[in-house]
C-alpha cells in the first residue's frame, strides 16, 4: 500500500464522490478504506434524503395576494411623434429648397469645370491671385496699424526673449484650461445629490 | 397587461422553491407565507434594479434568504419546529413530529419521536444554525451549485463549502442520535 492510500478522503473529495466527479485516488481509496466508505455511505444517504424532500406549496391564493400588493407599472410605449405644425413644415420646405439649389449649383459647377478645364482655370486662377493679394494687403494694414500703437513697444519688450515667449505661451495655455474647465462646469448638469 | 402576466408567471415558477426555503428556515407556515409574499413583492417592485449579468434565481433566492435571516435575527427565535413536520397531515401526525420544549430551566429540547425519515431530516435541518441551514437547503434540497450559493449568501466559496460540510456532519450526528433514541 502506498502512502497516499493511507490518507483519508478530504471533504472536497467526498463532495466529488457525491457529485460523481471524483478523481481516481478517491474512488480507489474508497475501495480500501472502510472508514471512508462508511462516511461516504452516510453522506450519500443523507444527500439523497435531502434531495427527496418535497417542494412545499403556499396557500392557493398566494399569487393573487402577491399581485394585489404589487404595483404593475404600464409597459413603456414610445409616444407617437407629434405632427409638425404648418410653420415647421414651411421652414423645412425652405431648408430643403435651399439645400437642393446649393447642391444642384455645386454639382453643375463641378460638371462644367470638368467639361471645360481650360475655361475654368482661366477664370479661377486670376480670381485666386486677386484674393491672395487682397489678403496680403489686409494683413499689412493690420500689422502697420498695430506697430503704430503706443502699447506695441511694451509688448515687444515683454516678449523680447525666447524664455519670455515661452512664459507668455504657458500663461495663455493656463488661462485657456481655466476658462475651458469653467465652461464645462457651467454646462454640466448638477449631480442629483449636490448640496448647492 | 403583458407585464402583469409576466409577473404572474414569475410567481408561479418560483413560489414553491421560495416558500419551501423560507418555511424550512423559519419553521412556521403563516410566517413563511408572509415572508414569501414579502419576497415576491420586493422582487417585483424592484425588478428594474435586477442586473441581467446575474442569474435571476440567485437574485430571488437572495431576497428570500435575506427575508428569512432578517426575521430570525429580529425575533431571535430558536427556529426549532414548533409546528411539526410540513409533511404531517392530521393532528396526530403533527403531534408526532412536533419538537417538544422541556419544562426545565434550561429549556432543553427533546428529540423527535417520528420514525418517518423525511420528518426526521426536516427536524434535524431545523436544529442547524441558520447559516448552516440555508447552505444545506440551497445545496441539497434546491440543488444549487456552490458558486451560486456563495453569490446568494454573499459568502466566500470556501466558507460555503465549510458550512455545508459542517452541516452534513451535524445532520449525521443528529440523525444517529434520533435513531438511537
Amino acid at each position: 500500500m502506498t502512502a497516499p492510500d493511507l490518507l483519508h478522503l478530504t471533504a472536497d473529495e467526498l463532495d466529488a464522490l457525491l457529485d460523481g466527479t471524483a478523481a481516481e485516488r478517491a474512488t480507489s481509496h474508497l475501495a480500501t478504506c472502510s472508514s471512508c466508505l462508511a462516511m461516504f455511505e452516510l453522506d450519500r444517504r443523507l444527500v439523497t434524503s435531502l434531495a427527496a424532500l418535497p417542494s412545499l406549496s403556499p396557500s392557493a391564493d398566494f399569487e393573487q395576494l402577491v399581485m394585489s400588493r404589487v404595483t404593475v407599472a404600464p409597459a413603456l410605449v414610445p409616444a407617437p411623434a407629434a405632427a409638425p405644425s404648418p410653420r415647421e413644415m414651411a421652414a423645412r420646405r425652405r431648408v430643403a429648397i435651399g439645400a437642393l439649389l446649393t447642391g444642384g449649383s455645386l454639382v453643375a459647377g463641378f460638371a462644367w469645370a470638368f467639361a471645360n478645364p481650360a475655361a475654368a482655370l482661366g477664370a479661377v486662377v486670376p480670381a485666386l491671385r486677386q484674393t491672395g493679394e487682397a489678403l496680403w494687403v489686409s494683413m499689412q494694414t493690420v500689422a502697420s496699424n498695430a506697430t503704430e500703437q503706443p502699447w506695441f513697444g511694451n509688448v515687444t519688450d515683454a516678449l523680447g526673449s525666447p524664455g519670455k515667449v515661452l512664459l507668455a505661451m504657458a500663461a495663455v495655455g493656463a488661462l485657456y484650461v481655466v476658462v475651458l474647465t469653467g465652461f464645462r462646469r457651467l454646462l454640466t448638469d448638477p449631480a442629483a445629490d449636490a448640496r448647492w | 397587461m403583458g407585464r402583469e402576466s409576466a409577473y404572474r408567471e414569475l410567481i408561479r415558477r418560483y413560489q414553491r422553491p421560495i416558500y419551501s426555503l423560507i418555511y424550512r428556515m423559519v419553521r412556521n407556515k403563516e410566517l413563511a407565507e408572509d415572508l414569501a409574499q414579502d419576497t415576491f413583492i420586493k422582487m417585483l417592485n424592484g425588478i428594474g434594479s435586477y442586473r441581467p449579468e446575474y442569474k435571476f434565481s440567485s437574485w430571488i433566492f437572495k431576497i428570500a434568504n435575506n427575508a428569512a435571516i432578517d426575521h430570525l435575527r429580529r425575533r431571535e427565535l430558536d427556529t426549532l419546529s414548533l409546528d411539526g413536520s410540513p409533511h404531517a397531515e392530521g393532528a396526530e401526525a403533527i403531534e408526532a413530529t412536533t419538537l417538544q420544549i422541556g419544562d426545565g430551566q434550561e429549556s432543553q429540547l427533546e428529540e423527535v419521536t417520528s420514525r418517518e425519515l423525511g420528518a426526521q431530516i426536516e427536524a434535524a435541518v431545523g436544529r442547524l444554525r441558520p447559516e448552516y441551514r440555508n447552505c444545506i437547503l440551497l445545496r441539497h434540497v434546491e440543488g444549487r451549485p456552490y458558486e451560486e450559493i456563495a453569490e446568494i449568501l454573499d459568502l466566500p466559496l470556501g466558507t460555503v463549502k465549510t458550512y455545508i460540510h459542517r452541516a452534513r456532519n451535524e445532520l449525521r450526528a443528529l440523525l444517529a442520535d434520533t435513531r438511537e433514541g
